[in-house]
């Protein structure tokens, strides 16, 4: 007995437009059989209820309408079910390979001879009993008369005889019986990829996630700030403290019952920089104002975390912080149309000044692979300057609403 | 001011963030009331100033300032003052001062370690002058701003404004006598990169000289053909333009 014999009785896993009912059952399988004689058979039996009627108006004895119309019964059911059921039995009784490739094929062929067969012999008796029985008997004559001399008509009729002989003997199943395997070789391919692809999105999440780790000096200098203030304003220090502790439990890593980075959305990562500006502000007071602007129809949508506040902790590091005056940094999220647009600005000591032509700018560039692994070619990652030194770091995605 | 007056020690303090220059002042003043804080800087040019014309026996310094950062301060300063760093969390920096005997504070400061730090400092005033920490200094700084070996990104001005573009993105680079062009799938920039510093600080795998006046991203390269005047050219994917290729880059490319 052969392994796929099994799979044989469930419905290919892959999808197709041409195929309905139990042509979504492998073919020659019994599950395929018992639709395919179901839908058959139906046919079979309203074309010999119809027939029999027929014969019952125009005979005038009535018994040789009965027998006619049951050896058309079963004339036209051994032609509908023959090839079905030999090949069927070849293929969950032959273990799968060439063999069982090479026995079906010789099952088709007999079932055409079959087929061709009880067609002959169903007709010859019907025609038979039709220019014996029928009122119209004349006519009858006269029509095979004619047609005999008629090369054409003939050739017609061969076609059409040939090809009703190869669809009844389940000629269509019979190609799909060669084209499945390669089929399901495609889907499973297919399939293995799209896995791989979401398997490579979880492992650069997590990874980003791992590399987003809050910075030790950001931290300690936090700490140092908060006990600077605990004794002279003990609210703001609790205050901050309430910050720095949601800013660091996000920051670590969760994953939830799948161990797949959980998903958070965009409002809260935004309330998330709004902390983060927080604390920065009492450790850099006047030096650093900002304001964040986010559409309310863009709070709810799953974003990539750790993404944005990334943009924001450089425009800090690189922006505020190397400034003596400090500066202004702005937080923008918004939908134009289906797009995605997050801008983060600040005018701190400008592009050029503090990467001097160049820069290593790891963070962006782990962004940005974060955002091509999710997105696609439809995540831009945009960092620019204008002569005023203020430089912004912007996000579009485009149709992030689909 | 008590300048003339050898017994009291004169201070300076650099720290940028003010909550933590304001306690950290009040800490000392409790711990060491006979030392005289004569400035209190916010950046570290100011510093370096303020050591110049006070002319302090001791600066506490923060590794990480405003336009000028505590090592360099410290370099100015050379043997002129004792040095104290302090620092939230600098790994290198941290094992140097251990092994070079440096002074450090590490944020948040603890007031026993702060005592232990002035107790060793009174004694140093006492017995020793100021080292210069130039060559610990210089070794830090290599160690703190890592140039990276290879750049991601390129800072481009087009027009009136200055843009930073992915390598990935980047086609080629071309030299234009004073600049260096990059061209993308969908734009051209000018930056002031010279291919030569270019070629040190690019993935090489990544990008290949091909001339003494281009660079190319490999993935880009479509063919390289010889033309009807019998000289090479380099041909890249779904673009026209057509670039110029050395002799030696030719032997390299046909070895392949």
């Amino acid at each position: 007995m052969s392994s796929r014999q099994n799979g044989l009785n469930q419905a290919l896993p892959y999808e197709s437009k041409w195929r309905w009912g139990y042509q979504h059952y492998p073919v020659f399988g019994w599950a395929w059989w018992r639709g395919r004689a179901l839908i058959f058979g139906l046919g079979v039996m309203m074309l010999t209820i119809m027939t029999g009627i027929g014969m019952l108006i125009d005979f005038d004895d009535k018994s040789v309408a009965v027998t006619t119309t049951i050896i058309f019964f079963i004339g036209v059911g051994g032609m509908a079910l023959t090839g079905a059921t030999l090949m069927t039995l070849v293929r969950t009784i032959v273990d799968v390979g060439q063999k069982q490739k090479v026995v079906i094929t010789i099952a088709f062929l007999i079932s055409l001879g079959l087929t061709t067969m009880f067609d002959a012999w169903s007709s010859g008796e019907i025609e038979r009993a039709f220019a014996e029985n029928s009122s119209q008997k004349e006519l009858i004559a006269e029509a095979s008369k004619v047609s005999l001399d008629n090369v054409p008509l003939a050739m017609v009729n061969l076609i059409t005889a040939f090809s009703l002989y190869f669809w009844l003997s389940a000629g269509i199943a019979f190609i799909r019986y060669w084209r499945e395997p390669s089929q399901l070789r495609a889907y499973f391919a297919q399939r293995e990829l799209s896995e791989a692809k979401a398997e490579k999105h979880q492992a650069q999440a997590k990874l980003s996630m791992l590399q987003a780790q809050i910075e030790p000096h950001f931290l300690f200098n936090s700490l140092a700030s908060v006990k600077s203030v605990i004794r002279d304003k003990p609210e703001l220090a609790e205050k901050t403290i309430d910050n720095l502790v949601d800013y660091l439990r996000a920051s670590i890593p969760r994953f939830d019952d799948d161990n797949r980075v959980q998903t958070v959305t965009l409002g809260q990562q935004i309330e998330l920089c709004d902390k983060y500006l927080e604390v920065m502000k009492l450790r850099l007071g006047d030096r650093l104002s900002y304001s964040i602007n986010v559409a309310p129809d863009v709070a709810g949508h799953v974003f990539p975390p750790l993404v944005i506040t990334s943009l924001v902790e450089n425009a800090i590091k690189h922006g505020i912080e190397p400034s003596t005056s400090g500066g202004t940094v702005k937080i923008s999220a918004a939908l134009e149309g289906r797009d995605l647009l997050i801008g983060v600005t600040d005018t701190g000591v400008g592009l050029s000044h503090h990467s001097k032509g160049s820069s290593s700018g790891l963070g962006l560039a782990n962004i940005k692979e974060q955002l091509a692994v999710l997105y696609g070619g439809s995540a831009k990652l945009n960092l620019s300057a204008d002569e005023a030194g203020e430089v912004t770091a912007s996000i579009k995605i485009t149709d992030f609403l689909k | 001011m008590q300048q003339s007056e050898k017994a009291t020690v004169k201070i300076i303090i650099a720290e940028d963030e003010l909550p933590l220059r304001q306690s950290f002042e009040r800490e000392l003043q409790r711990n060491w009331p006979e030392a005289t804080i004569v400035a209190s800087c916010a950046d570290g040019a100011s510093a370096i100033d303020a050591v110049k014309h006070l002319k302090p026996d001791v600066v506490f310094l923060d590794i990480r300032m405003p336009n000028k950062s505590g090592l360099e301060v410290a370099k100015a300063i050379g043997d002129q003052a004792f040095i104290v760093f302090t620092t939230a969390y600098d790994q290198y920096a941290v094992k140097a001062f251990e092994s070079g005997a440096v002074d450090y504070l590490l944020k948040p400061i603890e007031s026993k370690r702060l005592v232990g730090t002035i107790e060793r400092l009174q004694q140093r005033l006492e017995t020793q002058q100021p080292q210069n920490l130039e060559n610990l200094i210089s070794q830090l700084q290599g160690q703190l701003t890592p140039q990276a070996d290879t750049i991601k990104w390129v800072t481009a001005s087009a027009g009136d404004s200055v843009r930073m573009i992915s390598v990935d993105d980047i086609l080629y680079f071309q030299s234009d006598q004073k600049y260096t062009k990059v061209v993308t799938g969908d734009s051209e920039a000018v930056i002031r990169m010279s291919l030569k510093e270019l070629v040190s600080r690019l993935d090489g795998e990544q990008f290949w000289k091909v001339h003494r006046s281009t660079i190319v991203a490999a993935s880009a390269i479509h063919a390289v053909k010889r033309n009807e005047l019998g000289a090479w050219r380099l041909s890249l994917k779904d673009r026209a333009e057509r670039l110029p290729v050395s002799a030696e880059f030719q032997k390299r490319f046909k070895a392949l």
